[in-house]
Order: structure tokens, then C-alpha cells, then sequence
């Protein structure tokens, strides 16, 4: 069975297309949205989603989120005894949605679409593949994130002829895609974005002004304060974000260390607070309209998706920006995740889509480092000439052939970067590739370099030396950014051993990890009673009597909801 | 019978962009990217040819009843044109054009301060918050500024970070005019920026020896930019050069580092992201500035070129090269480097004479033309045909010749005013 995956840097999601329609699967907790958390608990036992989401507070040193910032480097976790890297932290989301996907079909799952931000390089492309290697997934395809929202957006009009901008803000990446509608043909004509710009800085914002005001009292480095308390300020911050989004303003608390801190945040300081990241917003999407060549009035809607456009700071600025109110049809949390459902019905030719088409673009121009020659013997290196433009439509190939600059040039070394500078030293290296040509004098030899985009965007490059018809590809060594296909296995089979708890159990996990996250935010003799309450409820859980553990449960959470309320 | 791109698409040669569109829905349908790769690429390439043809055919009846109306800039038909409001603003004025006016005055009375401080007050009200607005206003700044050529780098290059600097480069390759009078401004302002690093190189001896030296303190004393910020974490060389200088920076006060990009720093690299990956500053010298004695190293032969392309390319103004030399003679060269693609459209051997001869409006105007219509040429072609082999129809572009004809007549537009394209 094939279903569909959005990634996110906050949440997850898993959805399908059933009865002719996309449809999200629902976790354990009833829940579509699974947090992208993944923890050990005391016993060595691995927790993800809601449950490891608050043991944030209580366990840093054994939680992590927000790590698909790191796709695509070398950058490890550690967790308890073991060391993680992004791809199998993200591999241990995967896992669990495909579980729940798995428990609501009665079917096993074993081929996914997964969703990536349009702006990912290649790096980061190959990491989110390997993901779903070592979650026992084959990944289909990569779709971009703005492009499945477009895909949802299209197929609720599909019979309109309409350009729309899709603007996705998600947790940690920036997106926007120019999308045009026309007789069931669904076209992105541009994409851009920002790989580092989302919610979670807006978030960073909160902390670093909470930070600021009580460095002193905290007696901490406001730029270096200990993980723990990050992350319980952090918490604070995003509900305060959360507040801000329908209140003028909002009320920061974090206990440490026995005493309570607070911080009062007005809507317009936030604003005034913020603007560096909403400046950061225009650039973007002056740039795709620009390449799709079009102007403001000519779009018919701007389209809001990922859970950061729910703050007004940034509704405000997309007003501001095409003076007029956008839309928001689809749930932002929602959308990315339906349209790659939409997709997989696609890829497995549903009936029901086959008057359906949907095209897209490669958003980054990618080509080779040259040198030239300024002068008898002088050679400039390090200049950057393209050999796909950005925002061709994929799949892609192209051919260019570049030639020796010196006498009896034994090899040709090709150096292949992703940007938009005309130097090389801005642009980012995706690999090297040497061929060697036969000895003749500057500008006899030559190769053919050819550049093939794939629908998942993915390059592969290949080099003929003329003279010869030797051919080779692009291999990218010594990337530590991406596992080898060895290195997958390995740790596919390492990851196979580490245990889940079971999904019924998950439940009960979350709401100790709750409570013990309350405690942690507690004074006093509340404290004491949450330890009493809490040691009652994982009596009644070792008794193993299910309809027992399920009262207590409600009765306890239903405790939990007070005093949460209280504050 | 040979393919055609109307062949392809299935109909009849036409210049009704619906009619392409239709057709291209329907073979899209069969042909789609998943199901047929190679098939798709064909159609692509057809339809985007069907659609520039289009494009172009209707731009041509449109400039045809009043000839020497098409502005030859692309297609922002309706952006006021510079004329409009380089006069005395009308009394149903937009405040763009007011504003714009009020620019021009100073400009005009030689007030280069007072310039400043009135696209500082602008920039502050936030007037132009739109899009568009935006768009037109920098554009217009950056037009304003090049035509008026001046000879003060250092002020163009306050004015380019007073527009934002790099915020809008790229931003104006459908708009020749703008694009070109951006990417002068944009030059003056790297010029400033590199100025200022040597002067802090020349000041601090015993680190200048570093290759990438300059390029890590321009990235780093630039206002935020988390691309290249993170271009700098992926190589080791570049990356120790970084931590230096921000340790450097807390002592020192000659450096001044924006907060935000310490911050961005400390941040990603405490969580150790971006580790650096693979090191290219280490063997070769990435700023031959940096390093006197730069020769090119036999053991690195693997640089190449790819000579028709790159000629075609180096007539963008080229940033890197605008440091080392100086703008004007720069400008001097500009239409040589133009010169091949020049001739090629006007049909006429001694085109690049006849430019040079120019008032500078109408030079930067021809520049611009050959730029844009290069540009579209390129566009056109598909799976890698050398730039050279253009197909002959398309060689002639009567745009180009226009312009060449009136820089031939040029002294009696000259004494109306000296403003290009005349609206009457």
C-alpha cells in the first residue's frame, strides 16, 4: 500500500487516498498530528510523538526535536547511551506512523511519498530517502512540501483556471511556490524559499528576549544557558507564541530552580521584536513571482499553509505585502500531508485523478565551477556557470561542454554547486568528479557535462570526454552529509533491534511523561500531590487490568487538565 | 516530415496563448513527467517555445501602431516609465512618484546628503510596503542613480545598502532596465565593502596572509544572510577563519559584527550543524586578491571553461571582477564583452563604434536590449545547443536596430532633454 507522508519539523502526518478522497490516519491518541519527538525512557525503551514531546522538559538529555534541521549533515544526537543522526530519529517517526497506518488498514505499509521543503538541496534530499530506507519504507518519491499544498489546493478547485502563491511557513523552513490551475493541469511555475527561517525562530525570539531580562537573576550566559533550562523556557515561549495568536497579549512563567520567573509580552512588542525574521519573509516570494513573471494583482488567491501562518504578525505581513487578505481554505497543518496523499493516488494511477496532471520545478539554478582566463598566463578560478537555470520544469536534462585551458591538461576536475551567486565560494558544494583527457594542447579537449533533474530532485550528472566517449559519473565521496548504501544497512539493522513501546501502551506513556513534565513546572505542595496521584496511576498500570487503567487514566489526566487550567 | 514544436503540441501554428495551452493540457494528460520522462521534456520544451512565440507576436502587434513605443524592458507594460516621473510631478501624482521626484530633485541639485537622508525617511514611513511597490521603487532608485554617474563609489554604495543590498539581487532579471542599473549599484556596493575589508587587512598584517581571509570578514560584517553564512561553515578552512575573527571581534572594535550573525553562529555551530564537510579553501586560493604570488597551479588542472557560454555570460556585470577593477573601466569594456552577440542581432559590423559614440541613456538602453533578447534566445534552446547555433530567423532583432539608429541620430534627442525613450 502506498500512503502519503509530511515530514515536519514539528509534526508528522500519514495519509491516504480512500473512497476518492485524500484521508489523514489518526495515532494512538486519536490524534492526525504526531510531534517529530523521539525519546528513551529509563528503561532504554524508545518513545516518540506526543509521548516523548513532554519528556522535553523533564528528560532533555534523553529527548530530541525539531531535528530535521540537521537532515543532511553529519550532526549526532545522543540520547541516553546511544548517538543518533537525523535520518534515524527521523526513521523512528516514520516507523511509528507507518504503524498507525498499518493498525488502521490491517495492511502492512511498505511504500510512502515523503514530503520535503522545495528549498532542500540535495543533501538533504538523499538524507530524507535514507529515512525511509531505515524505517523499512521505499520512498516512491520526493514532493515538495508548497507543491502538495498546491496539489490539495488545485484538487478542491480543479476545475477553475486560477494562478495562486502558495506561502508555507512551517516549524523550520520557509517556502513559497507561484502555482498555475488550467484544465486540470496543476503547473508551480517557481519556487523559493529560506532553508532557515521558521516558527521555531519566531519561538527563539520569545526565549532570547525571556533570557535577556532574567540573565542576571538566572545567572546564566544568555547566549549559552544549560539545555534544561532552554527547553523549559522554550516550552513557555511557544505557548506565549500560541497566546499571541488570538490575545493582545501574554504571560511567560518558568520556574527554575525553586522560583518563579515571569515575562508580560504585549502583540506589538512581539511585532517590533520579530521584524528582522518578517523582513526575511519578502525576499522569497518577490523572487518566485519575479520568475514565474508575475505581478501581485495578477494572482487570484494566496494560499496560507504550515502552522506558523496562524500567528497575526505574519498575516498581517502577507497582507501588507499583496495588499489583500489571503486565504486559508485547507487546515495549514493539514494540507501538505492531503496533498501528498493526493499524490500517491497519482503515482499509483487512480482512476479518479486521471484527468489530473501536476508539474513542477527544480527551485535552485545548479551548475559547475569554472576558471577564465584574464590574461596570458593568468587564470581566475572559482566562477560559478550554470547548467540548469533555476525553476526549470523537472524532470530536466541538459548538456554543456567545456573545454581544457591549458596545454597538455591531463584531467578535468568538476566541482558541482547549488546557488545563485556567480562565485562558487557562496554557493553550496553538492560534490567533485575528475576525468581524465588525453594530453593536447589549451582548448582541443573537451567533455560533455550533462546535468538530469529527476521528479524527486534528485541530480545526477554525467561526463563524456569527447575525444574518447569515455563516460562517468558523479559520485559523491567523502560527503559525510549522506550514508553510504552500506552504512544504510547497517544501521537499518541497529535501528530494527532498538525496541518501540507498543502502541497501546503509548497512552499511558504520554500521560506519565505529563505529569512528570507538570511536577517539573510545579511549586510546593502541588508538587506532592502530583507525585502521589502519579505513583497511584502506574500502580494500577502494572495490575494490567484495562478497564481499570482506562478510569484511572481519565479520572487522572482529567486532574492534570486542572491544574494546567489553573495557571 | 520534420517535428515541429506545433507538431509536437498538435495544432496548427498560432499566437493564442489559450489555444497553446489547451492543446498542451490535453497531450500533458498522456505525456505526463511520471509516465513518460523523455516525451515530457519534448513537450515542455515545445510548449514554453509555443508560449514565447506567442509572447513575442503579440508584443510586436501591440508596438506596431505607435512605433517607438515599446520600451524593449520586458513586460511590466504598465510601470510608469522613468520619464514620467523624472518631471515635475503631475498633479494626480502617486506618492511613489512624488517620492521618486523628490529623489530626483536633490539629485539633480547635486545634493548627495540630503539624497540620502530623504531614501532613509522613505524607507522608515514604509510607504512602499507592497510588492510591487517595492519593486518599481528600487528599480527606479537604481536607474536614477546610474544615470546620473556620479563618480562617488562610496555613495552609490550607501545608496545600494539603503535599498537593502543583496535583499534584491536576482530580483530584476525579467526587467533589463532595472536590472542592469541594480547590478552597477550592487557592484559599487561590493567595491565599498571590499574597500573597507582591505583597509581592516592592511590594518591587521599578521592575518592577511590567510586565503578567504577577506571573504570570511565581508560575510561576516555583511547584514544577515544565512546562505552564505552557511557556505561558510562548510569548509574548514572558511570556518576557522570565522571563529577566529568573531573571538577576534569581542575584543576588537575595528570589526563590527551584527549581532544577528553571532548569534546564527553560536547557535548553529554550539548544535553542531553544518559541520564542515568537504575542505576546498585549503588548496586552492579561492581570492586570488588574498594572494599575491597566485598562479595557476599545474596540479589543479582540473578548471575549465566553456567558451561560448562564458563569453555570453561575462556581459552580466560581473561583481568579482568589478572589485579588483575599477568601474569605469569596467563600462569602457562593456560593450566589447557585448560586442559578438551585439553584431549578431543588429547585422551591422561596426556596431560596437556606433555605441560607443552614445549618449550614455541610450547605451545603457542597447546594453539592455541585447541582454533581454540574448537572454530569450537562450531560453529557447533546448538539451545543450551551443549558443552559437541560434536558428537565423531569429538572428536580426528590430528592437536592437531601432536603438542603433537612433544612436546615429543622436545629438538632436541629446538637446531634448537627454532623456531616453521620447513618449511623443
Amino acid at each position: 500500500m502506498l500512503v502519503g507522508i509530511d515530514l515536519g519539523t514539528t509534526n508528522s502526518l500519514i495519509g491516504a487516498w480512500v473512497e476518492d478522497r485524500p484521508q489523514l490516519i489518526p495515532n494512538a491518541f486519536g490524534d492526525v498530528l504526531t510531534p517529530s519527538v523521539v525519546g528513551v525512557d529509563d528503561a532504554g525503551t524508545l518513545l516518540v510523538g506526543a509521548a516523548a514531546r513532554e519528556r522535553l522538559i523533564s528528560h532533555p538529555h534523553l529527548t530530541a526535536a525539531s531535528f530535521k534541521r540537521y537532515m543532511g549533515t553529519q550532526h549526532e544526537v545522543q540520547l541516553g547511551r546511544q548517538r543518533f543522526r537525523a535520518e534515524e530519529l527521523s526513521a523512528l517517526v516514520l516507523r511509528s506512523l507507518k504503524q498507525d497506518a498499518e493498525a488502521h488498514f490491517g495492511q502492512p505499509v511498505t511504500e510512502a511519498i515523503i514530503t520535503v521543503p522545495a528549498y532542500f538541496n540535495d543533501t538533504q534530499r538523499k538524507a530524507t530517502m535514507a529515512a525511509g530506507k531505515l524505517a523499512g519504507l521505499h520512498v516512491e518519491r520526493l514532493l515538495n512540501e508548497p507543491t502538495a499544498a498546491a496539489l490539495a489546493h488545485g484538487l478542491a478547485n480543479k476545475h477553475a483556471e486560477t494562478k495562486y502563491l502558495i506561502f508555507d511557513l512551517g516549524g523550520g523552513t520557509f517556502d513559497v511556490s507561484v502555482v498555475e490551475l488550467f484544465d486540470g493541469v496543476i503547473e508551480v511555475h517557481a519556487s523559493s524559499g529560506d532553508n532557515f527561517l521558521g516558527g521555531d525562530d519566531f519561538r527563539d525570539q520569545l526565549v532570547k528576549t525571556f533570557l535577556a531580562e532574567h540573565a542576571a537573576a538566572l545567572g546564566v550566559d544568555p547566549l549559552k544557558p544549560s539545555s534544561a533550562l532552554l527547553e523549559r523556557v522554550a516550552r513557555q515561549a511557544e505557548l506565549a507564541k500560541r497566546e499571541l495568536s488570538s490575545a493582545p497579549s501574554a504571560q511567560m512563567s518558568v520556574t527554575w530552580e525553586g522560583k518563579e520567573y515571569r515575562k508580560e509580552i504585549s502583540a506589538p512588542d512581539f511585532e517590533r521584536d520579530c521584524e528582522a525574521l518578517l523582513n526575511r519573509l519578502a525576499r522569497p516570494i518577490q523572487q518566485a513571482l519575479r520568475d514565474a513573471r508575475l505581478r501581485t494583482n495578477q494572482l487570484d488567491q494566496i494560499v496560507l499553509v504550515g502552522g506558523a501562518t496562524r500567528m497575526p504578525i505574519v498575516r498581517k505581513l502577507v497582507t501588507k505585502l499583496f495588499g489583500r487578505f489571503p486565504t486559508v481554505e485547507i487546515n495549514p497543518d493539514e494540507a501538505i500531508a492531503q496533498g501528498a496523499a493526493i499524490q500517491a493516488a497519482l503515482k499509483s494511477r487512480n482512476a479518479a485523478l486521471n484527468d489530473v496532471v501536476m508539474t513542477d520545478v527544480c527551485p535552485y539554478t545548479l551548475g559547475v565551477d569554472t576558471a577564465r582566463q584574464v590574461g596570458m598566463n593568468e587564470f581566475e578560478s572559482g566562477f560559478f556557470t550554470p547548467i540548469l537555470e533555476r525553476n526549470s520544469h523537472v524532470p530536466i536534462s541538459r548538456e554543456e561542454r567545456f573545454y581544457t585551458l591549458q596545454d597538455n591538461q591531463k584531467a578535468i576536475q568538476l566541482r558541482v554547486f547549488q546557488g545563485e551567486n556567480p562565485l562558487v565560494k557562496n554557493n553550496i558544494l553538492l560534490g567533485e568528479i575528475k576525468v581524465s583527457v588525453p594530453k593536447a594542447p589549451a582548448n582541443q579537449e573537451s567533455v560533455d557535462v550533462r546535468f538530469t533533474y529527476d521528479l524527486d530532485g534528485l541530480l545526477e550528472v554525467e561526463v563524456t570526454v569527447v575525444s574518447t566517449g569515455h563516460k562517468e559519473r558523479l559520485v559523491i565521496e567523502g560527503n559525510p552529509g549522506v550514508l553510504s548504501k552500506e552504512e544504510i544497512d547497517k544501521r537499518f539493522a541497529a535501528l530494527s533491534q532498538l525496541k518501540l513501546h507498543p502502541r497501546d501502551e503509548q497512552v499511558n506513556r504520554q500521560v506519565i511523561a505529563r505529569a512528570e513534565r507538570i511536577y517539573e513546572e510545579s511549586l510546593g505542595e502541588l508538587r506532592q500531590f502530583i507525585s502521589l496521584k502519579l505513583g497511584e496511576f502506574q500502580g494500577v498500570i502494572s495490575g494490567q487490568d484495562r478497564h481499570e487503567i482506562a478510569r484511572v487514566r481519565a479520572d487522572f489526566m482529567a486532574f492534570l487538565d486542572q491544574i494546567e487550567a489553573s495557571r | 516530415m520534420t517535428e515541429t514544436i506545433w507538431s509536437v503540441l498538435g495544432i496548427e501554428p498560432t499566437d493564442d496563448e489559450r489555444a497553446i495551452k489547451r492543446a498542451y493540457a490535453a497531450r500533458v494528460k498522456v505525456t505526463s513527467p511520471e509516465a513518460d520522462a523523455a516525451g515530457y521534456m519534448k513537450l515542455r520544451a515545445a510548449y514554453e517555445r509555443a508560449k514565447e512565440y506567442a509572447r513575442r507576436q503579440q508584443q510586436r502587434v501591440l508596438a506596431e501602431p505607435e512605433s517607438g513605443e515599446d520600451d524593449g524592458y520586458g513586460d511590466d507594460a504598465d510601470a510608469p516609465r522613468l520619464l514620467e516621473v523624472t518631471k515635475p510631478a503631475a498633479p494626480a501624482a502617486t506618492p511613489q512618484q512624488l517620492a521618486i521626484g523628490l529623489l530626483h530633485a536633490s539629485l539633480e541639485r547635486g545634493e548627495l546628503a540630503q539624497f540620502l537622508q530623504q531614501l532613509e525617511e522613505i524607507k522608515a514611513a514604509d510607504t512602499f510596503a507592497s510588492l510591487d511597490d517595492q519593486y518599481h521603487f528600487v528599480g527606479r532608485v537604481a536607474v536614477m542613480v546610474q544615470e546620473a554617474n556620479l563618480e562617488d563609489s562610496a555613495w552609490c554604495g550607501r545608496v545600494a545598502q539603503l535599498l537593502g543590498a543583496r535583499e534584491h539581487e536576482n530580483l530584476f532579471t525579467d526587467h533589463p532596465r532595472y536590472h542592469y542599473a541594480y547590478d552597477y549599484l550592487l557592484g559599487r556596493y561590493e567595491e565599498m565593502r571590499a574597500a573597507d575589508a582591505h583597509a581592516h587587512v592592511e590594518a591587521n598584517q599578521d592575518d592577511s596572509g590567510a586565503p578567504g581571509y577577506v571573504h570570511v570578514y565581508q560575510v561576516l560584517t555583511a547584514p544577515f544572510d544565512a546562505e552564505r553564512l552557511s557556505a561558510l561553515t562548510r569548509s574548514q578552512g572558511y570556518h576557522r577563519l570565522a571563529v577566529r575573527l568573531l573571538e577576534r571581534a569581542k575584543t576588537d572594535p575595528g570589526i563590527v559584527i551584527p549581532a544577528e550573525n553571532r548569534e546564527w553562529w553560536e547557535r548553529t555551530s554550539m548544535a553542531g550543524q553544518h559541520r564542515p564537510m568537504v575542505d576546498a579553501t585549503e588548496q586552492r586560493a579561492p581570492e586570488p586578491a588574498a594572494e599575491d604570488s597566485f598562479r595557476f597551479p599545474f596540479w589543479a588542472v582540473g578548471l575549465v571553461m566553456f567558451l561560448v557560454i562564458n563569453l555570453a555570460r561575462t556581459c552580466g556585470p560581473d561583481r568579482s571582477t568589478m572589485s579588483v577593477e575599477s568601474m569605469e573601466k569596467f563600462r569602457q569594456r562593456l560593450p566589447m564583452i557585448l560586442e559578438p552577440d551585439l553584431v549578431r542581432l543588429s547585422g551591422d559590423k561596426d556596431a560596437r563604434k556606433i555605441v560607443e559614440q552614445c549618449d550614455s541613456p541610450t547605451r545603457a538602453e542597447i546594453i539592455a536590449a541585447v541582454y533581454s533578447t540574448r537572454r530569450n534566445q537562450r531560453g529557447l534552446q533546448s538539451g545543450g545547443k551551443p549558443a552559437t547555433v541560434a536558428p537565423p530567423d531569429s538572428e536580426i532583432d528590430p528592437e536592437v536596430v531601432r536603438l542603433l539608429t537612433r544612436c546615429r541620430g543622436a545629438p538632436q534627442l541629446d538637446a531634448n532633454g537627454g532623456e531616453s525613450p521620447a513618449r511623443q
